[in-house]
């Protein structure tokens, strides 16, 4: 797996060259124009078919595991499982994947990033399947936020325009907010536990305390809500339609929005028997799934139709984990494959109507059936899953749904009314997508430039859609493998036959009833016209998250005003002020003892030097005079120097010495042409300066009378004394830490040198250039 | 004689901020010098003060005789010294630079970056 | 600065300087000094020719670039830290030779790199100098 995912890093760096090549490079000898959709869409195709070699395999119950040290030590590995759900989801990832990158080979054909595109795609499909088969936590982490920011740069990719570059930053902050709970989530039950895979999570028989267990729950819930869209967090889902079609599709229906659901699915073994999880995840889910179709059948735009039936479905997905039932699992793994097909073509679908006809409202769109009838037909076999017609896959999900919720043991009639409502509305939803478009009333719209769109467009959802009715009659062929995939959801082992016919049952009525519904709603609203709910309504969590980001912004503004105003002197006051609180509430708790001797085996040449530092201090500070500033700050350099030599440290005398001079000599050259000290600060500047500079003055002087209350001689010392000569063939010993011991550092030392000496000598260049 | 020296290195480091926080630029620059100063003389300080005895073996021995100065601050201190030059010397420049392209001795009209300015 | 005096001592002491600047470098292993002292010590040499005559003339008796000064101590402080990993120790790993050499005494890595050091230090001391000087005028 891990050449799977590594291939797909590859093509993403390579994507934008080819794209290049088979671009720019026209080849005039032969006529044939290569379009990188289709030399790229193989790539999907051949992982996809890999993939799906593994079927039976992992449908008899084998678990393929492979693992990679990364960092050993915090138990990061790269170590991947495929098991039943990873592989449907790596099967969708792939498959789905081939089909949008043809199609967006001739959708973006004219668009100058298409280069950028393909790479930004390939990055997130290798995100995804990393996702899908991750087993480590933190790969699972580096993987789920990977496709945040591929799924930002492709929600943003028309950079251009300011919608677009809103709706990918909210994307971003609302998936990434939650990609940090997740990691809390992950890092608490890491540390409590010690448990780095799901694998290991899933077998776990230790029991949490109920605090961890709580936090880790929340923390788990809100990355499940945010990357799925769940309520409150859904809004980012509707406002990403700014995204191109083909991204639509694929990120926000077919993979990335399942990844929520997907993790939920993951931790389901486990947490399924933690107190509230299932509860949670139900209420969320219900709730979402239903308010979610109610907006969405009221919007007249086609993509954001599709991305609020989109939402509906992702909270029945939620809602099938929290009932953890023996049906409501097999009805998850259907329910993922068949929503997958039929929303991949619907999305695709409308991206080719919006490429012919050039509008996405279907309160204008009809009639297109003549014009487009492969499109039509791909729509068709959509909407029809959709809805939930017989044979189609979306027929057998809908009775698996009604069956779990028919079995669920409490609040039967409250669930079933659920379904039975949300599911209407989908269909109705699927009726004004799929059907309405093309064979509907043709309203004041110019049908005259409308034409069948490129066979790269047509195709994907064609196939896709067909799949769909493959899927359905099917159905007991695959058995085994969808019992593979509810088997990876709980820690039971499921097993179910599937069929498609369940005979003459209660649930079949439920679905026929639920078509009725879907056609009723339908015709109302083709009939009346609907403003769309959001709209109506300002919602909160749009209007919460504009504010929240606002203020945000006003705040950081604020703070960073305040502490960077330009000013150096406000930086170094701000810095030395900090120290002093921080060094100085630390000194009182100091282990040492502050030793302070009063001076009495102190020479002439000692009082003197201090003398001497005093006085040319005192004069660096009052003096007026540039020279006399200069010559005194030589004086304590040189006194420095002098103290080097009374305490056994020759070399320090000596480079303090030259250094010293060179210093001086340094500031006369500079000096010339550098100003008077005119400026005289008045009396309260410097009292405020003065008591700085005193409280770090006298926090130096206690720091080094603590640290010297107990002598003692250090390891190093011993160690290089003792060394020195026996090792490194040299007597003085400062100089062989220099040149030997620590040479890698002076190596350092002197590369920082040259690059001062460029800058210095660069700085003096340009600007001599510049005057000329 | 520590006693002493600490307190110096705090005069030294009381003065350097002081300079730092001043409007004129050739005295923020003697101030970062200082504070360089001041840097050393700490590290050199809190090692322990030796009398005539550094850490240079003598002719005949393996070892660094009796107690004597600890090599591994005079190491650091020595290295910084040289590092310190560097570092002031770029100062010393940049500060002169700015000067000559914006006419002014104030700290305090360095505010804007350099586009703004033009 | 036209002093006379300034001129003959400088033209004086400058050959001393220089050999005490090289002394420093060679007894560094053993006794005070070293490459930082050595290269400091010789870079004063040019510029109290600066002082004394202009930078022209410094770099006129300097012969080369002080840059070309930067380059050679860098590489033969990269170079010094080389041979080890040839021997298949780590990088930076001292190398001595086993026969003694009249003054410096035990030869190794660590006196090419010391060497080196004396040439950066007295390269990127120059550079600074004689440019801020350039520019002065």
């Amino acid at each position: 797996m891990l050449i799977i995912l590594s291939i797909g890093i590859v093509v993403a760096i390579l994507a934008p060259f080819l794209v290049g090549s088979l671009r720019y490079s026209k080849n005039e000898i032969i006529n044939f124009n290569l379009n990188p959709g289709i030399v790229l869409s193989l790539i999907p195709v051949g992982m996809f078919i890999f993939f799906f070699s593994q079927i039976p395999l992992i449908s008899s119950g084998t678990i393929p595991f492979e693992s990679y040290p990364w960092i050993e030590s915090l138990s990061i590995n790269l170590s991947f499982r495929l098991d039943g759900i990873g592989l449907l989801f790596s099967l969708m990832i792939t498959g789905i994947g081939a089909g949008i990158v043809l199609y967006a080979g001739n959708y973006l054909n004219t668009h100058e990033d298409l280069g950028k595109f393909y790479c930004y795609l390939f990055l997130f499909m290798t995100a995804m399947i990393g996702v899908s088969v991750s087993d480590n936590f933190f790969a699972f982490f580096l993987f789920w936020e990977l496709t945040s920011i591929s799924s930002y740069l492709l929600i943003g990719f028309n950079h251009k325009e300011d919608k677009s570059r809103y709706s990918a930053l909210q994307a971003l902050l609302v998936t990434g907010g939650g990609g940090l709970a997740l990691f809390a989530g992950f890092l608490l039950l890491y540390t409590t536990t010690g448990i780095s895979s799901f694998s290991e999570l899933s077998i776990y028989n230790g029991t949490l305390s109920n605090a961890v267990e709580l936090s880790a729950m929340i923390l788990f819930i809100i990355g499940i809500s945010t990357k799925s869209a769940q309520m409150p967090f859904h809004f980012w889902l509707p406002a990403a339609m700014a995204a191109p079609t083909p991204v639509s599709a694929y990120l926000h229906s077919a993979t990335m929005v399942k990844a929520g659901v997907f993790l939920a699915a993951r931790l389901n073994p486990y947490f399924a028997s933690v107190e509230y999880w299932s509860e949670t995840l139900m209420i969320i889910g219900g709730t979402t799934m239903l308010i979610a179709a109610l907006m969405g059948v009221t919007q007249t735009d086609l993509k954001r139709l599709l991305a609020y039936s989109t939402l509906s479905v992702l909270g029945m997905l939620i809602t099938l984990i929290g009932m953890n039932s023996y049906e409501s699992l097999t009805a998850f793994g259907i329910v993922v494959a068949a929503h997958t097909l039929y929303k991949a073509t619907l999305f695709l679908v409308a991206g080719s109507v919006d490429h012919s006809v050039h509008t996405r409202d279907v309160t204008q769109l009809g009639a297109l059936s003549r014009i487009m009838p492969f499109t039509t037909t791909a729509g068709a076999l959509a909407a029809l899953s959709m809805l939930g017609v017989i044979p189609f896959a979306g027929f057998l999900a809908k009775e698996f749904v009604y069956e779990s919720a028919t079995q669920f043991g409490y609040n039967t009639v409250l669930l079933v009314f659920l379904f039975f409502v949300t599911n209407s509305l989908l269909g109705a939803i699927a009726l004004r997508t799929g059907i309405g478009v093309f064979w509907g009333k043709k309203n004041n719209i110019s049908t005259e430039h409308a034409h069948e769109s490129h066979w790269q467009i047509v195709v994907p959802p064609l196939v896709f859609g067909f799949l769909g009715i493959v899927l359905g009659i099917f159905t007991s062929g695959t058995t085994a493998f969808f019992n593979s995939v509810s088997n990876s959801l709980s820690r039971s082992t499921l097993l179910r036959e599937l069929h498609l016919w369940h005979g003459f049952t209660l649930i079949l009525l439920l679905s026929i009833i639920t078509i009725v519904a879907s056609y009723f709603i339908y015709t109302t609203i083709s009939k009346k016209g609907t403003t769309p709910l959001e709209l109506k309504f300002r919602l909160l969590p749009t209007a919460l998250f504009g504010s929240f980001i606002e203020i945000l912004f006003k705040v950081a503004g604020a703070v960073t005003k305040f502490f960077q105003n330009g000013k150096l002197r406000w930086y170094i006051s701000i810095t030395f002020l900090f120290a002093i609180i921080l060094i100085g509430s630390s000194l009182p708790f100091s282990t040492n003892a502050l030793t302070f001797t009063f001076p009495i085996h102190v020479t002439i040449y000692e009082w003197m030097l201090t003398a001497a530092i005093i006085v040319a201090l005192v004069i660096v500070i009052q003096s007026n005079s540039r020279l006399t500033a200069i010559a005194a700050m030589g004086i304590v350099g040189y006194a420095i120097a002098l103290f080097f030599v009374l305490y056994s440290a020759p070399d320090l005398a000596l480079t303090q010495f030259t250094i010293e001079t060179l210093t001086v000599v340094l500031f006369m050259f500079a000096i010339y042409k550098l100003p008077k000290n005119v400026t005289v600060p008045d009396r309260n500047t410097k009292l405020r300066d003065a008591s700085i500079a005193l409280s770090i003055g006298s926090i130096v002087t206690l720091s080094i009378l603590f640290a010297t209350g107990s002598p003692s001689v250090s390891e190093l010392e011993v160690f290089y004394n003792t060394r020195s000569l026996v090792e490194a063939y040299g007597r003085n010993v400062v100089n062989v830490i220099i040149v030997d011991f620590r040479a890698l550092d002076t190596l350092g030392e002197i590369i920082v040198l040259a690059v001062a000496a460029l800058g210095i000598v660069a700085l003096l260049q340009f600007s001599k250039g510049e005057q000329k | 004689m520590i006693s002493i020296l600490a307190i110096l290195a705090g005069l030294i480091t009381a003065t350097a901020v002081y300079l730092l926080l001043r409007k004129s630029l050739v005295r923020v620059i003697i101030g970062i010098v200082l504070l360089g100063h001041a840097a050393n003389l700490f590290l050199f300080v809190i090692s322990g003060l030796v009398k005539a005895n550094p850490p240079l073996i003598n002719a005949g021995n393996d070892t660094v005789t009796g107690v004597s100065a600890d090599p591994v601050p005079q190491a650091l201190i020595l290295t910084a010294i040289v590092i310190g030059f560097g570092v002031q010397a770029f100062a010393i420049v940049l500060f002169k630079k700015a000067h000559e392209k914006l006419n002014t001795d104030s700290m305090d009209s360095l505010t804007a970056t350099d586009s703004s300015r033009g | 600065m036209n002093s006379l005096i300034l001129k003959t001592t400088v033209r004086f002491i400058n050959k001393l300087l220089l050999l005490f600047s090289v002394f420093l470098l060679l007894r560094g292993h053993n006794e005070p000094g070293g490459g930082f002292v050595g290269g400091l010590v010789a870079s004063t040499v040019f510029i109290l020719y600066t002082l004394s005559e202009g930078y022209k003339e410094a770099l006129a008796y300097l012969k080369v670039s002080p840059f070309s000064l930067i380059i050679v101590g860098l590489t033969t402080a990269i170079l010094s830290a080389l041979p080890s990993l040839f021997l298949g120790d780590a990088f930076m790993k001292a190398i001595w030779l086993e026969t003694r050499i009249p003054i410096i005494g035990k030869f190794g890595t660590p006196f090419v790199f010391d060497l080196g050091v004396y040439f950066l230090v007295l390269g990127i001391t120059l550079s600074i100098v004689l440019s801020l000087r350039k520019d002065s005028e």
